[in-house]
């Protein structure tokens, strides 16, 4: 294990936790090139996969909570969580400027909320792209 | 534009694969190329499988209260999207006639389309 070459990889994350396995198969991913030594440039929630940032996610408690292994890679591992702000507010998905009143926000800290070339300019920087 | 291959400058590819309105993917298409190319990189745009359908001219998107998503693909080359092909199988099968566009596109063969990707710096689907 201790040959292989350290790779940044950027993560687009492009459909909705609970309609598809896409956001499992990510954070499977992440704990994985984490655990080997890689790192994680950022996660790039695009299309419908913005509804991964949502704090309002209440999945029945038998579901794997998606939102709050998000929060643990962030949290635990500095791993950044960026969301198209294009994407995220035509699917109600807002943080505290653009929500009409501030306790109606669902996109919050650790999720970010920026433009989508935050994520072509992770590519510049020759991170390996995963689309999922 | 098939005399432009094999493309000599770094490039990404973005590959929409979906009809025009049945899904946002085709402007979620549009959207990514607008922001790679707005910070620098070269986009390289295919229409493939079913995305040919956005190459219909005459879309009828009022009927369905809608943006035409057509209108929005003739701005490409004004955000410096230039490099514009279809996948020649769909374009036939689909009977898209390419005459009547108001912007270049060109079409690839699906080998052709094989060695464009296998060169790219990454290639994203919508």
């Amino acid at each position: 294990m201790s040959n292989i070459t350290p790779t940044s990889f950027t993560l687009l994350v492009t459909k909705s936790p609970f309609d598809y396995r896409n956001a499992h198969s990510a954070i499977s991913f992440c704990i994985a090139a984490l655990n080997q030594g890689h790192s994680i440039s950022q996660v790039f929630f695009y299309q419908t996969g913005v509804h991964n940032a949502s704090c309002l996610l209440r999945p029945h408690s038998d579901d794997l909570h998606v939102y709050d292994k998000w929060c643990d890679l962030a949290n635990n591992h500095g791993v950044i969580l960026n969301v198209c702000v294009t994407a995220a507010s035509r699917r109600g998905i807002l943080d505290t400027e653009l929500a009409p009143q501030h306790e109606r926000a669902n996109l919050i800290h650790p999720f970010v909320q920026v433009g989508l070339s935050w994520y072509f300019k992770s590519l510049q920087d020759n991170s390996v792209n995963i689309q999922l | 534009m098939n005399d432009m291959l094999p493309l000599k400058s770094p490039y990404i590819v973005i590959q929409t694969a979906h009809a025009p309105y049945s899904t946002s993917a085709a402007i979620d298409a549009l959207e990514a190329a607008f922001a790679a190319t707005n910070i620098g990189i070269t986009v390289v745009y295919i229409f493939v499988g079913d995305g040919v359908y956005q190459l219909f001219k005459q879309q009828q998107n009022l009927a369905i209260a809608h943006k035409s998503i057509y209108k929005k693909l003739c701005a490409l080359p004004l955000f410096d999207v230039e490099l514009i092909f279809a996948q020649a199988c769909a374009v036939r099968n689909n009977k898209i006639a390419l005459s009547d566009i108001d912007f270049d596109v060109s079409l690839l063969e699906n080998d052709q389309l094989v060695a464009i990707c296998a060169q790219a710096q990454q290639v994203l689907t919508f």
